[in-house]
């Protein structure tokens, strides 16, 4: 048993800590350039319809992009400029 | 060994912070006494499902119903830049028209690094691809009739962790780690026969006797720049399950989860694949069970339970028609295999789903849902479900 929780927890360490590592690289620029419309289409398709920008107001988009940060476990530069885009059309 | 599992806990958070120091945060800072800074914003949606189902199973009376099935709010607040409150209330009735309250999820948020945030409260574990939560909001495949191949494992538990996003070159990784009060086994001393449930795990323990916790993980991998692929691995272990001095202290209990999740469209149709497969597994035991002569006896089994689902969808995203266009075709094959000699076991599950979704608006699904369930020794059951979703 004890060995089973090490080998998660070890895992589990390198994994964050590699994953970590990994993030610090650069992003290939195809991926930096994308826009937030673009990113919006791909990320929510992928659960739900995607939503009209115009639905919610600014500052309900900003609480609506925290929640799905945390429940799609989008990355930070994803949300902002899908964040970013919902709010433009208002 | 708490010691060692709070080390390495420090030791990760110590050189995540490190990590992150060395990294440039691609938030732009808010600027100083910008009315979007450290303001609250509570946003508080919701959604109320509506059903009739109709049950035919050979050899019992047809049913028919009009359900109104539960109304759920979702406070939601976004408390600063950092810190930001997910709650869930969820609204049902009863037969006899009283109302029953349940507590969905309630976590609590704070964001350490642009790609890892602390969490702390009642958690819906990432697990499988549905990631804890199941409406028909997310499910292309309606709701009428849970999917039987689906969260054998853990559910809402009151615990502590961490979650987080990063890109990696052209893919997309995902995480989530956490501590929580973990599974208890049950102990049915109680009930005779078939429906005695020891060897089932709860897990909605508030108070924790138990001499550790559980420990899950999830872990997301999108190996396309578009995102439209999703592979997950999720579970939890909780090395003791029961109590110290009961003799069943050292009964673990290991959950895990593969999920698939896959989107493309070849114009004019957008096509979904969805699949997962799950099990939950507890260490032998020796259960005790009550005799109505007044001798007891005790039993045991493999205590080890799987299912899994795979489903497709097809939708006309191409299409100049409105009507066809917010319509999706669904099929889904699952089955469940509980533990063949437990009391509360028995035979597999199967179950085929169609379902025909049109949406009224994006997140309004309106869902006509057929379901066939079959287990051997037992008649089909065939139901027939319409579901009205709205979201407000």
């Amino acid at each position: 048993m004890k060995n089973k929780i090490k080998v998660i927890f070890f895992l589990a360490s390198v994994l964050t800590l590699g994953g970590a590592a990994i993030y610090g690289c650069k992003t290939p620029a195809s991926i930096a350039a994308k826009s937030g419309a673009q990113l919006w289409g791909e990320n929510c398709n992928r659960c739900h319809n995607a939503p009209d920008p115009t639905t919610y107001s600014d500052d309900q988009w900003d609480v609506v992009a925290e929640h799905m940060r945390q429940k799609a476990l989008l990355t930070d530069v994803e949300i902002t400029k899908i964040r970013d885009f919902l709010k433009s059309a208002n | 060994m708490k010691q060692k599992i709070l080390m390495t806990l420090f030791g990760m958070l110590i050189g995540i912070t490190s990590v992150w120091s060395q990294t440039d945060s691609t938030a732009p800072a808010p600027p100083p006494n910008s009315p979007s800074s450290g303001t609250k914003k509570l946003f508080l949606p919701g959604e109320a499902i509506t059903m009739y189902q109709y049950s035919s199973t050979k050899g019992t009376p047809d049913n028919s119903s009009f359900t109104p099935v539960q109304i759920s709010m979702f406070p939601l607040v976004k408390v600063s830049d950092r810190i930001f409150f997910d709650g869930g209330i969820q609204f049902g009735i009863t037969d006899g028209g009283a109302v029953n309250v349940g507590l969905i999820e309630m976590m609590l948020y704070y964001r350490i690094t642009p790609w890892m945030s602390a969490f702390v409260g009642n958690i819906a574990p990432h697990f499988g691809v549905y990631e804890g939560l199941l409406d028909d909001f997310t499910c292309r495949f309606g709701t009428g009739v849970a999917p039987v191949g689906m969260v054998h494992g853990p559910v809402n538990q009151n615990g502590v962790g961490i979650q987080g996003g990063f890109q990696a070159g052209y893919s997309k990784f995902t995480y989530q780690f956490y501590v929580v009060n973990g599974p208890q086994l049950i102990t049915d001393t109680i009930t005779h026969g078939a429906g005695n449930q020891s060897g089932e795990m709860s897990y909605g323990q508030v108070v924790d006797t138990k001499r550790a916790k559980g420990y899950g993980w999830h872990v997301g991998f999108l190996p396309f720049s578009n995102s439209r692929l999703e592979l997950t691995y999720s579970g939890e272990y909780t090395p003791t399950t029961v109590p110290d001095g009961s003799g069943l202290q050292n009964v673990s209990s290991t959950a895990m989860a593969f999920g698939l999740n896959y989107y493309q469209v070849f114009n004019p149709v957008m096509v979904r694949v969805i699949a997962e497969y799950d099990m939950i597994e507890a260490s032998n035991a020796n259960y005790t069970i009550p005799s109505s002569t007044g001798t007891d006896s005790s039993y045991t089994y493999k205590n080890k339970q799987n299912g899994w689902f795979s489903g497709a969808t097809l939708r006309a995203t191409g299409s100049k028609n409105n009507f066809i266009k917010n319509m999706e075709i669904a099929g889904r094959l699952g089955a469940y295999n509980p533990p063949q000699n437990a009391l509360w076991g028995g035979n597999q599950t199967t179950q085929t789903t169609f379902c025909v979704t049109e949406y009224l608006k994006w997140d309004l699904p309106l869902s006509l849902e057929y379901d066939v369930l079959k287990q051997a020794g037992s008649p089909d059951t065939k139901i027939f479900s319409a579901i009205a979703f709205f979201r407000f």
